[in-house]
């Protein structure tokens, strides 16, 4: 046992280290397309009408004189302080906005990912014990179709449902920022719908699959109940599965958050995003990128590590001598 | 390869998915022909409701929507085959010579994979949009681009997989070239693997490029594109909803068809995998 | 015994008849032991639902299983041995379904159980060994965490309790470190340890019937002997009623008291062990004890030509297409199992007029002694490691082999011995650490550099055909492949008839040419690897455990054939096994290997009737036999026979 945990810590290391490897390949290379790329950063950010004491003052907040790599290094160790810049449309630090709005994401991403699981798994279960049957079959379907549109598909049946034929909720979330909480529930619903139907096809897939292995016909041999082979020997297993796709789904989840916050104008990360690449504003551009990766690289290796927590065989080497 | 007809005839969920396959490549290539008008043309009132003329209505700037959906279904197929087919082309010759030749190669190649897949992809993209426009060839390749990754891990995982057998140890003894080995013994028993994924992959980048058009961050207007005229009619969602709603189902339609016939694909390569060890 | 808490709770007290019942109590056991209760089935028919309709997998089985004893259940794969008693458990496999029959334990049936009773009777009565206990232990929780969850949900444990109670059970099936074992996954121990605890999780739940389902496949021979001399004293000792299903008669002869063939579905013969395979009535039966090579006794085993039906013949005697003894009246009526005497049933119209068959197999003719071979092979003082740094093993230590022109050498050893690893060196797959391979005088280079020469003349059988064949190739492109590499002195429009021709030698209908592997049967699947090697014309064929995984019967044919094919190609062999009998009766020159080197190597004969190396003794001692498994035709017995 000792030795498993040495090599569990190990390979979590390995991964923290190629998570920030990722984050500085995509800062880096986020950083390249705005300042590096471009012929001109000045006609980019300000336009080809930009008069020469605009494009002066520009370059003088962006320190564009500087020659690339020192300005980059200098960025990003801005950005490991917490100084993530200046916005050059407000020209108020970037920071505090930032804050606020990773909180209002985190809250719907989290929210939504928490409540797909909770919303799928049950089910899942259920359509693997029954499969086949109606239930199953209709289950199935609908979560086929939800998973293979995009999710502003998703987002405008749920306008129509809920705002234009039932008029429940408002279309805009913006009232968030103050607190009210109906601004939550579609852009929440949108995509806990999306998610689920991804984490359901897993889940239903691991569950009917893993109730097929030998080692349950054991556990049914041993005269062991229903709920007791399922939630003692099937769930185990199939958790291990469950716990990727979700890790899976976080990625699709995060694309799929940057166009709900679109569709229900809420002001998260993802609108920041747009309003600052609507606005050419680079600096705030570059911030929300790092703060996204950093996100979504900090999801995936806590994926990574509750995976390797549930399966056993991940974490020690086979001892048996196999021919 | 006699058996492969049969893959999508073969069950109920394949069958349905082959038609909404079918139909919308019908949609897609012949729509133009069939449309009663151009799809920038400014032919009536804006804003109607369904009549005769117009059997979807007009939209904000006056032109036909039913028109608009004949033509726009270009984009929607075109783009993203073009990128899978790149995607495919990078990613399966890397993902081959990986997994056949393990090693150093291979750990460089997974963990290249393992990196680039890591990151978020709309947000690359949107980024990139800005110093590379938004014309088809930037689409195409940055989408192909960032599925070679996922490709180059199933390749090489079905061919490490396949190289452990010993019908390639026995191909070796003969004497035979890499290449050859490649061509004759792995390829073959892989393409089931890969079409799976290839039908799965179009899913993907169906979706990613018509969630790019919608935020405005892949074809521009006045294209009839489909995702675009979902993001178009946004506005006039309660009044005129059609402007939305049927680009939405065509995209929906499409979406689910290839998923369907992507699944059928994987059922099939299961079934086949059992019963050649059921002896 | 030990202090068990359990007697001085009046609620746990265990009735009587179980084994850890008080010295006092033991009297009564004595005639409750030798009581006929036991478990009993009854003409069970078993039919599984398909495209066209019902197909019988199991015909009117019936046989009886006595607290005490081992009954053994004898057949090849697709006999209806395991689908009959999972059946008789009422555990009906996906897609079957129960056309008559009773299955009853002391008396009471079984089959006709609502779900919650039939739960308490697996619980507590009946248990279930698996064929693979890799894979029939959860991978997810640890050893000690399934074992004590028998305990404590079936027999009421408290959670200390079960824990000391483990650890009992682990010690009484043998189980080294048992409270280690205990902290471990099961992917984490090795298929014998696996294999202990699994019984020890049978035995758990103390019932009265335990069916083992071919236990030992898959383990070493010396691990499969322990496992079995430690079953048979548990289960005499407490009483149980056992059922063992094996392919292996000689297993068989070693363990069970009573004996039941099963073929097509049916039992064909069934009585005492010794008495059916001393005296065997049953075509098949005596078919199938000569198909079983000898390495106590110098005689070829006979193959038993065609295939068993996959299902239930009811038109007539199913075994009739391969008898040698059939009739006219075999084929028109269905035989009924018959008594030719108490307790001893046969299944052939023919029996009485027949009586005891004799075996039809030959004694081993040795080649006469031609004049000195020249070497083709040497392997010399050859070194193979895998893995690097801390996980470096090495597999070959220094090995030395020669083989000679068109000779037979038998390279034989357990697994981990580094037999298959020298095949793959000689071959070029696995670059050695050192040592030096001639092949015909001249030094093959390491790794795959080779002449075309070289390519052509030492080829390789695989032991599993599944894996050897590409199964997207029809069987005239497996054979093409070779043709096209190897045989440039055949034009392209002569090609096709050789592929024909080649099928032909190993006595497959070149018809089949155009099939996949998946359409053929495991072994016409080994022939079309064996054409595929013998088309190129080698020198030397390696054979890397060819027959290991295929039915009795298809093996002896299959050695058969492939002796045939060295002789009339005039090919050398390094025939690699780990089986004795098999090389004793095949190959001309044996190494014996052990932990990489050789231990000992000598000309069979020599090999076998006198050996010299202490490994060697204990090999051949350890190799299990049916009694009577040929009379003697002159040659003369070795060893200690049973």
């Amino acid at each position: 046992m000792e030795l498993s945990w040495a090599r569990v810590t190990g390979t979590l290391l390995r991964r923290t280290a190629l998570a920030a490897l990722t984050v500085s390949i995509v800062s880096l290379v986020v950083f390249a397309a705005l300042n590096i790329l471009p012929a001109d950063p000045t006609t980019a950010a300000l336009g080809a009408e930009a008069t020469p004491e605009m494009r002066a003052a520009y370059r003088r907040l962006m320190n564009l004189d500087v020659p690339p790599i020192p300005r980059y290094l200098h960025w990003a160790e801005g950005m490991l302080r917490g100084d993530f810049g200046i916005s050059v449309v407000s020209r108020t630090p970037i920071g505090p906005e930032l804050a606020q709005r990773f909180a209002l994401t985190a809250i719907l991403g989290v929210g939504s990912l928490l409540l797909s699981v909770v919303l799928a798994l049950p089910l899942a279960v259920r359509s693997a014990r029954r499969a086949g049957r109606l239930i199953d079959v209709t289950v199935s379907a609908a979560a086929i179709a939800v998973s293979a549109v995009p999710e502003f598909v998703v987002a405008i049946g749920v306008i129509v449902l809920f705002v234009s034929n039932l008029r429940w909720f408002p279309v805009s979330s913006n009232g968030i920022i103050e607190g009210d909480l109906n601004a939550l529930v579609l852009p929440v619903l949108t995509l806990t719908l999306g998610a689920a139907a991804y984490v359901f096809r897993h889940a239903r897939v691991s569950v009917v699959e893993t109730m097929s292995a030998p080692y349950v016909r054991t556990a049914v041999l041993n005269g062991f109940s229903p709920a007791r082979i399922l939630w003692c020997h099937v769930m185990p297993n199939a958790a291990v599965v469950v716990v990727n796709a979700v890790a899976l789904n976080a990625i699709t989840l995060l694309s799929g958050v940057i166009v709900v916050e679109n569709v229900f104008g809420y002001p998260g990360l993802g609108q920041l995003l747009v309003q600052a690449l609507v606005a050419n504003d680079f600096p705030k551009i570059e911030a929300v990128a790092v703060v996204t990766t950093t996100l979504l690289v900090v999801v995936n290796l806590l994926a990574d590590g509750s995976v390797l927590l549930l399966d056993p065989r991940l974490r020690t080497q086979g001892a048996g001598a196999r021919r | 390869m006699p058996r492969w007809p049969s893959i999508a005839v073969g069950g109920m969920p394949g069958r349905v998915g082959l038609l909404l396959v079918v139909v919308a490549l019908v949609v897609t290539v012949t729509g133009p022909f069939v449309a009663p008008f151009r799809h920038t043309a400014l032919v009536g009132p804006i804003l109607q409701g369904p009549s005769v003329t117009h059997a979807l209505g007009t939209d904000q700037l006056g032109r036909d929507v039913l028109s608009r959906v004949l033509y726009g279904g270009r984009s929607v197929l075109l783009l993203p085959a073009c990128a899978v087919a790149l995607a495919f082309g990078l990613g399966g010759i890397l993902g081959l010579v990986a997994g056949y030749r393990g090693g150093r190669l291979d750990q460089l190649v997974s963990r290249g994979a393992d990196i680039l897949m890591s990151i978020p992809p709309l947000l690359l993209v949107m980024v990139l949009v800005i110093p590379l426009g938004t014309s088809d060839v930037v689409l195409i390749a940055t989408t192909g681009i960032w599925f070679a990754p996922r490709i180059v891990r199933i390749v090489r995982a079905a061919t490490a997989s396949v190289c452990t057998k010993d019908y390639v140890l026995a191909a070796r003894v003969r004497g035979e070239s890499t290449a050859s080995i490649l061509w004759h013994e792995v390829t073959p028993n892989i393409t089931g693997t890969l079409l799976a994924e290839l039908a799965l992959r179009l899913n993907y980048a169906i979706i990613f490029i018509t969630t790019l058009n919608f935020l405005g961050l892949g074809v521009q207007p006045p294209s009839s594109d489909w995702g675009l005229m979902v993001s178009e009619g946004r506005a006039f969602l309660g009044h005129r909803p059609l402007i939305s709603i049927v680009p939405a189902l065509m995209i929906g339609a499409l979406a689910i068809g290839v998923n369907l016939l992507s699944d059928q694909i994987a059922v099939y390569l299961a079934r086949n995998v059992q019963q050649s060890s059921r002896l | 015994m030990s202090s068990n808490p359990r007697d001085s709770n009046p609620a746990h007290r265990p009735p009587p008849g179980r084994a850890d019942a008080s010295p006092a109590d033991r009297h009564q056991l004595g005639d409750r032991r030798e009581s006929p209760a036991g478990f009993e089935i009854r003409e069970l028919m078993i039919a599984y639902a398909g495209a066209e309709g019902l197909t019988p997998v199991v015909g009117g089985v019936s046989l009886r299983a006595r607290s005490g004893q081992i009954t053994g259940l004898a057949g090849e794969s697709g006999s209806g041995k395991t689908t009959a008693a999972l059946s008789a458990l009422a555990y009906l496999p996906p897609g079957a379904s129960r056309l008559g029959g009773e299955a009853l334990l002391n008396g009471r049936s079984i089959l006709d159980l609502e779900r919650v009773a039939l739960r308490r009777l697996w619980a507590s009565e009946i248990s279930y060994v698996a064929q693979d206990a890799g894979t029939a232990l959860n991978p997810a929780r640890r050893i000690g965490s399934q074992l004590d969850e028998i305990l404590r949900v079936n027999r009421g444990l408290a959670r200390a309790a079960a824990r000391r109670r483990a650890v009992e059970l682990l010690e009484a099936v043998r189980l080294p470190d048992a409270a280690g074992a205990r902290r471990r996954y099961p992917h984490e121990l090795s298929g014998g340890q696996l294999q202990r605890i699994a019984i020890a999780m049978a035995l758990a739940t103390e019932p009265r019937v335990i069916i083992f389902d071919e236990p030992t496949t898959g383990l070493d021979v010396t691990t499969s002997a322990e496992v079995i001399a430690m079953l048979g004293g548990l289960i005499r000792e407490r009483g149980l009623a056992a059922i063992y299903i094996s392919h292996d008669l000689a297993l068989l002869a070693a363990i069970s008291d009573q004996l039941v063939v099963f073929y097509a579905g049916e039992v064909v013969e069934s009585g005492p062990t010794s008495d059916v395979l001393r005296a065997p009535r049953h075509p098949y039966t005596r078919a199938l004890l000569d198909a079983l090579p000898s390495a106590r006794r110098a005689l070829r085993p006979r193959g038993i030509p065609g295939l068993p039906p996959g299902r239930v013949v009811v038109e007539r005697c199913s075994f009739t297409p391969r008898c040698p003894h059939a009739e006219a009246r075999c084929r028109e009526e269905h035989p009924a199992l018959g008594a030719i005497q108490p307790g001893r049933f046969v299944r052939c119209v023919r029996a009485g007029e027949l009586g005891p068959l004799p075996s039809e197999a030959a004694p081993i003719l040795q080649p006469s002694r031609d004049r000195p071979r020249v070497p083709v092979l040497e392997v010399a003082d050859l070194v193979c490691e895998y893995g690097q740094g801390a996980g470096r093993v090495v597999a070959v230590d220094g090995v030395s082999l020669e083989v000679r022109e068109r000779q037979v050498v038998g390279l034989v050893g357990e697994s981990g011995s580094g037999k298959s690893t020298i095949g793959r060196a000689i071959t070029g797959l696995l670059v050695p650490r050192a040592g030096t391979l001639r092949w015909r005088g001249e030094v093959l280079p390491a790794g795959g550099r080779r002449t075309p020469a070289q390519h052509r003349e030492i080829q390789i059988i695989f032991q599993n055909p599944d894996s050897s064949l590409n199964p997207r190739h029809t069987v005239a492109q497996l054979i093409g492949r070779a043709v096209v590499l190897f045989r440039e002195d055949v034009p392209r429009s002569a090609q096709a008839d050789l592929i024909a021709e080649a099928l032909r030698e190993v006595q497959l209908d070149p018809a089949l040419m155009s099939r996949y592997p998946h359409q053929l049967s495991g072994g016409q699947k080994q022939r079309v690897a064996m054409a595929r090697a013998f088309v190129a014309r080698p020198r030397l064929v390696i054979c890397d455990e060819i027959i290991s995984g295929q039915d009795v019967s298809v093996q002896a044919t299959i050695l058969e054939l492939v002796r045939t094919m060295q002789r009339e190609h005039e090919t050398a062999l390094l025939f690699i096994s780990h089986d004795l009998a098999v090389v004793r009766a095949i190959a001309q020159y044996v190494y014996v290997l052990q932990g990489g080197r050789v231990q000992e190597h000598a000309a069979t004969e020599r090999l076998f009737e006198a050996p010299a190396a202490g490994y060697t003794r204990r090999l051949l001692a350890a190799v299990l036999e049916p009694a009577g498994a040929a009379q003697d035709h002159g040659a003369r017995p070795s060893g200690g026979g049973r």
